[in-house]
This record gives C-alpha cells, structure tokens and sequence, in this order.
C-alpha cells in the first residue's frame, strides 16, 4: 500500500530509503524526530562524550535508518563527518580516522574492513577510534585485533545499538521485536510511514524484558550465530 | 531583443511550471546594475565577520599587513586582499595542526561537523557545516541548489531521485526544503533496476546525480524499451556533474530522449547548475563574490575567455576569501535566456590540467576524445601517467572493455595512431581491464592525471 505516493498534497515524507533486499522505506519527518530521540539516547547510552567527534558510515539507501544518529549529533554539542560503507570509501573512513580525533565510528560493514584491507591494516584504523559499532559478524574479531567494538544491527528498517553495559537496545516506542524460529521479526509503531508492515529478518535472538542499567528497555539478546 | 522583453518572454515560457519559474524572483532576475551593488555591498560588509569566522584568513591575510578595515571598497579588495589556494590550505593545515585548515573546528556551539571534498585532485579538504539549527548543507550551498530545482520543475510533493557518488553530508536537505521528497539509491549501476522501477511508478520529477557510468548501464537494460520508462527518462531532468560527458554518453542521452543539465561546484563555496536554456551553469552571486581572472595574475579575463574561477563567500557559509578553485571556466554576466542575471560559467578543465610533452601541452580533453573512438575503450576510462620530469613521450593507462576479441597490442596500436594524430607526440599506452581504473575513485571521477 502506497498512500505517500502523490505530487500534490503528498504525505510530509522525509525521504524514501532502501533495504537491501529492495524493499522501499518510507520515512516521514515525524519518524526522523522520534528516531533522533532515540539516537541520543542511544549514543549517551553508549558513553560517546558530548563533545565527541563522530564518524557514520553507510550507504546511501541506508540514509533514512542511520540520519537520525547525525542529527542527534547536531542538534547536542557533538560534530558528526559522513562516509560510505563501501570498499571503494574506505580511504575516506582512514582520512577522518588520521584527520581527526574520532571517537566513535557508527556502521562498519564487511565492505569497509575490506576496503581499509586493501589500504593497509584495517584494525589499526578502526583502533584509532575510541569505540566502533560494527555489524554482528565483525565484532569478535575487530575485539580480538583490539578495537574497542560493539554491535550495531540493522532489523529492517530498524536499527540497534549497543550500550556501554553491553546490552544491545532498539527503541522499543518504535518497534516491536518479536522471536521467530527463523529469525526476528520487527514491526513499526503504527505511527510511522512504513506501517503497516512485519519485516522478516534472518537475525536469531530474543527480545529480554529485564532493565537495562543504561535505563533504556528494547534490550536484544542475539544468538551466537547471529 | 531588451532585457526587459527577455524577462518577459522567459517569464511566459515557464507559467506553465507551478508556482512560477524563479524561487526568488527578485534575486535572480534584478538587473546587472542592482546585482553588482548588492554584491559588492555584501562583500564589503561580509568581509569582517569573515575574517573573525577564519583562522585561515586571519592568518593570510597577517602575512601581508592587511586588515578588515583596510577594505572599504572594491578597488581596496582588488588590490589588497591575497589570494588563498589549495596550497594555502595545505600549508595552514600542517603548519598549525588543524584538519580544517583554518576553515572552522568541530565541535563547537556553532559548527557540528564536516564534510570532506572528493580528492580527486589533492588530500581531500574539510569543509565545515556551521549552523546546529539547521542540519542542513551551508547556506549558500542550499540556496543555489534549490534555485536549481526550482528552475528545473521541482515542486512541493515531488519526489526527487538522490543517486550521489558518495554519502559526504546532507545534500538531500536540499529538495526537502523546497517541500519535495528525496529518494535514495547508491549510484552504483547495480541499483538502475531499482531506479527504473520506482521511476515508472512514482516519476520523480529530477534526478541528482547522473554519471556517464550510469548513462551507459542504463542504455544495457532491458527495460530501456518500455514505453512508460522511456517517458520518464524524456520528461525528466537529469543533473550530472564530476566530469564532462564524452561524446558515447552525451548521443546515448540523446538517442534516449534524456535532457541533462550539468552541475558544478563553485569552489567550494557554492553550486552552479544549468537552467531550461541549457546555456551555462547558474552561479549564486548573491552567496558568493565570483572572479574571472588569469591564472597566474590578478587580471580579470573577458567575458566568454577561459581564466580561473576565484570565489569569496558572501553568505554565512565556508569562509573563503579570494580562493584560487584551480578551476578554468568561461564566464558570462549577461542576462540569460531564463531571465537570470547571475553569472554564468561553463567548465573547461583545471589550470593544473595537461602534460608537457616534448614542449606539447597535452589536456585529459583530447586524450579522451581519441580514446573514445576506439571500440573497445569507448568508455573513456583512461589515465594519463606523469614522471614529474619533462616528458619525451605521453604514458597513458586505458581500460579496455573486458568483452573484446582483439589482442591488447591491436588495440594499443589503434589507440596509439588516434592519439599520435590528435596530440602530435609519441605515445606509450597501458591497457588494463576498466575496473581496475573504476576502483580508483567513484565512478563519475576516476583521476584523470597521476603520478607514476
């Protein structure tokens, strides 16, 4: 159903990003700013300091998920810089890395490891900065090569970030988690643009209704084989 | 034909677009008089605020003894003011530590980041984003931009397909602010299908950015026959931009139908982009003190000539003054075709462009029309390879499509007489694969010169 879908008296949509698989994400203004709460918090919760330099990664149809993290970086006192999670930007990510004092890196995908592997040694970038949010698959052995990594997951259109007490939270006045044999499964408030919709994913794990001591509920608790 | 009647003319010619045809009637189309005293008067009473925003004009400008209130009029800034380039930035940025090179630190109350410039030429340079209020691209980033979506039919509740080279900062602030809906796709040729698709469906009503890559991948689709994708692609403006269009992708846009209108920065200041006339790159004068001068002096070029772009924000974004884009590019001050007063400039190249060759300066422009003639590099992917030292002959490295049946040394050798007729010097060529000179940069801007 696509009722955002007109020139004149459109829906106030914010724009329309991808998943990977293809499937349109439409994204109103009211989403971003529920989003940007959550990404603050989220970022807070993760201990990135105020005034923290903050490089995100992604791509481009991935904007609509991610900005939210940059606008919660500018609207506190925090600077964000901006770079694909792609190979062939990866030279991008080592410029800020070596430019700048990084603290955090939001978004490190498979390709960008591949990318700084063609530049060098990957992990001595990453290790620059003070803390990275890398997908799942990455964070055992970014941590084994000594950078500081936690987990960044995209679930759908949703995203979850790791705080610094090591719980994996997704904003949960947005998204509704729910446990699948086959995988998670993640369903938008009804207030957002992308509703309504169930958006099947492949990540195993359960939703843990215990508190969190970062004061955040939404905890992921994820398989291993996640 | 007056200027008057030419207002008038263009002016009927677009009521047809909603909501009329200029953003800011007023600023676009007052005459050259009233724009040249806005202009001025701007830049004479930005000048302070800019060097107290400026370590790095605070700090050249000390070299000469020269001070805000030494410039009261435009004779004093012609005359007084030094001119910054590349290499100023390079030098303030070692010399002092900063990786913004005297542009503005992050974070501050006021500046909450930065995006860098492609690099293609030199390190990338750090351009700070300055207003936490507004999340947005500078100012006079946003403002020519949205001109040019205005200009180009944008309107409230269009959607307008986002195909950036790469994710630097929020350039899609730029329709939304204009009440039009960005969509987002990786400019990756993979994602065309995708693109077609959501195009049939919702017709955006512009697409930022297009590449000769993209050009050619979407001539390849299977779904370029489809009477619906074909109406979209004839009705829709397409904005490229990082390199000109060779002559393959420019007759593929027209045997589709495609109208394109071309994109460039404004030293980093600010954008320029075609209008409907298609007769030159709109500048913001209003945002930003444009020159037009040699570029190995200060004297002004004539309109029409090719001299080197210097820019000097006007606006409250990136605080550069008298910067040397490094840039070559024609300049009109007439009123255009639209209406429009604002300069006009049209691309040439770079100052720094082209090799010496045997006392021949050779320009990446002739190297490709030659390359392109051959089938097999008809791409234009190539890269000319410098020594650094006066060269004997031109060392070229050429991307051959994958698919060829002729050995590498017919091709070289039909490569080599195309060039040797255009150029008039000897010529050594390297042919590789494309994608190994595609990996080098995004696909609108692989560099054109290197060292070897």
């Amino acid at each position: 159903m696509h009722t955002w879908m007109t020139s004149t008296g459109a829906a106030g949509l914010w724009g329309v990003g991808f998943l990977p698989d293809g499937h349109e994400i439409p994204v109103s203004y009211h989403d971003i700013e529920q989003d940007t709460l959550a990404a603050g918090a989220a970022l807070d919760a993760l201990g990135v300091p105020a005034d923290a330099n903050v490089l995100l990664l992604s791509t481009l149809p991935g904007v609509a998920t991610v900005w939210p993290f940059a606008a919660a970086a500018a609207r506190g006192s925090r600077a964000v810089y901006f770079a694909d999670a792609t190979t062939f930007d990866a030279n991008r990510t080592e410029m800020f890395t070596r430019r700048l004092d990084i603290d955090a890196i939001l978004g490190v995908t498979q390709a960008v490891v591949d990318g700084l592997a063609e530049l060098g040694d990957p992990y001595a970038v990453l290790a620059r900065a003070r803390v990275v949010a890398a997908e799942p698959a990455l964070v055992p052995t970014l941590q084994a090569h000594g950078v500081k990594a936690v987990t960044w997951l995209t679930l759908g259109p949703a995203l979850a970030l790791e705080c610094a007490h090591g719980s994996l939270h997704v904003d949960p006045l947005q998204w509704e988690v729910t446990p699948h044999p086959h995988g998670l499964s993640v369903t938008p408030a009804p207030t957002r643009a992308t509703a309504p919709a169930t958006f099947e994913t492949s990540v195993l794990g359960v939703p843990d209704p215990s508190s969190c001591p970062c004061g955040r509920g939404g905890r992921l608790t994820l398989e291993a084989s996640a | 034909m007056t200027a008057t009647a030419q207002v008038t003319a263009a002016s009927s010619a677009a009521t047809r677009l909603r909501g009329g045809r200029y953003l800011d009637p007023v600023l676009e189309t007052m005459t050259r008089e009233e724009l040249d005293h806005l202009r001025v008067d701007r830049l004479l009473t930005s000048l302070p605020e800019t060097y107290r925003r400026s370590p790095l004009v605070r700090w050249s400008w000390g070299k000469t003894g020269v001070r805000p209130e030494d410039i009261k009029t435009l004779a004093d800034f012609q005359s007084s003011v030094p001119f910054i380039n590349k290499d100023t930035l390079r030098e303030y940025r070692d010399e002092h530590g900063d990786a913004f090179s005297g542009l503005g630190h992050a974070p501050t109350t006021h500046v909450w980041g930065a995006q860098s410039t492609s690099g293609t030429t030199s390190d990338p340079t750090l351009l700070p984003f300055f207003d936490r209020s507004r999340a947005e691209t500078p100012g006079s980033y946003t403002e020519s931009f949205c001109r040019a979506y205005w200009e180009l039919g944008v309107r409230p509740g269009d959607f307008v397909a986002m195909t950036l080279f790469t994710f630097r900062g929020p350039v899609w602030a730029n329709p939304q602010r204009l009440g039009a809906t960005p969509v987002f796709f990786n400019h990756g040729t993979d994602e065309l299908r995708r693109l077609v698709e959501f195009a049939r469906r919702n017709k955006p009503s512009c697409l930022f950015l297009l590449s000769q890559a993209m050009i050619f991948e979407l001539a390849e689709l299977p779904e370029i026959d489809d009477p619906e994708v074909r109406e979209w692609l004839a009705g829709t403006p397409f904005i490229y931009g990082g390199e000109p269009l060779g002559n393959r992708a420019a007759a593929i846009a027209r045997d589709l139908g495609m109208k394109l209108y071309q994109h460039t920065a404004v030293g980093d200041v600010a954008v320029a982009t075609e209008c409907l006339e298609q007769d030159g790159c709109h500048a913001p004068e209003d945002q930003v003190y444009v020159e037009h001068l040699a570029p190995d002096s200060a004297t002004a070029v004539a309109a029409g000539e090719s001299g080197e772009l210097v820019v000097t924000s006007i606006s409250d974004g990136i605080p550069l003054v008298r910067y040397r884009s490094d840039d070559l590019v024609r300049v009109a001050w007439d009123r255009c075709g639209c209406g429009r007063t604002h300069a006009r400039i049209w691309p040439v190249g770079r100052v720094t462009d082209g090799v010496l060759v045997r006392d021949v300066r050779v320009m990446p422009a002739d190297v490709w029309r030659c390359v392109e003639s051959v089938p097999e590099s008809r791409s234009g992917i190539f890269q000319i390879v410098t020594t650094g030292h006066p060269m004997g002959r031109l060392r070229l490295r050429v991307g051959i499509e994958n698919l060829s049946r002729r050995s590498e040394s017919e091709i070289s050798a039909d490569l080599a007489r195309a060039l040797e007729s255009v150029v008039g010097v000897p010529v050594d060529i390297e042919v590789v694969g494309e994608e190994s000179l595609l990996r080098l940069g995004p696909p609108h801007k692989i560099p054109r010169i290197v060292k070897a």
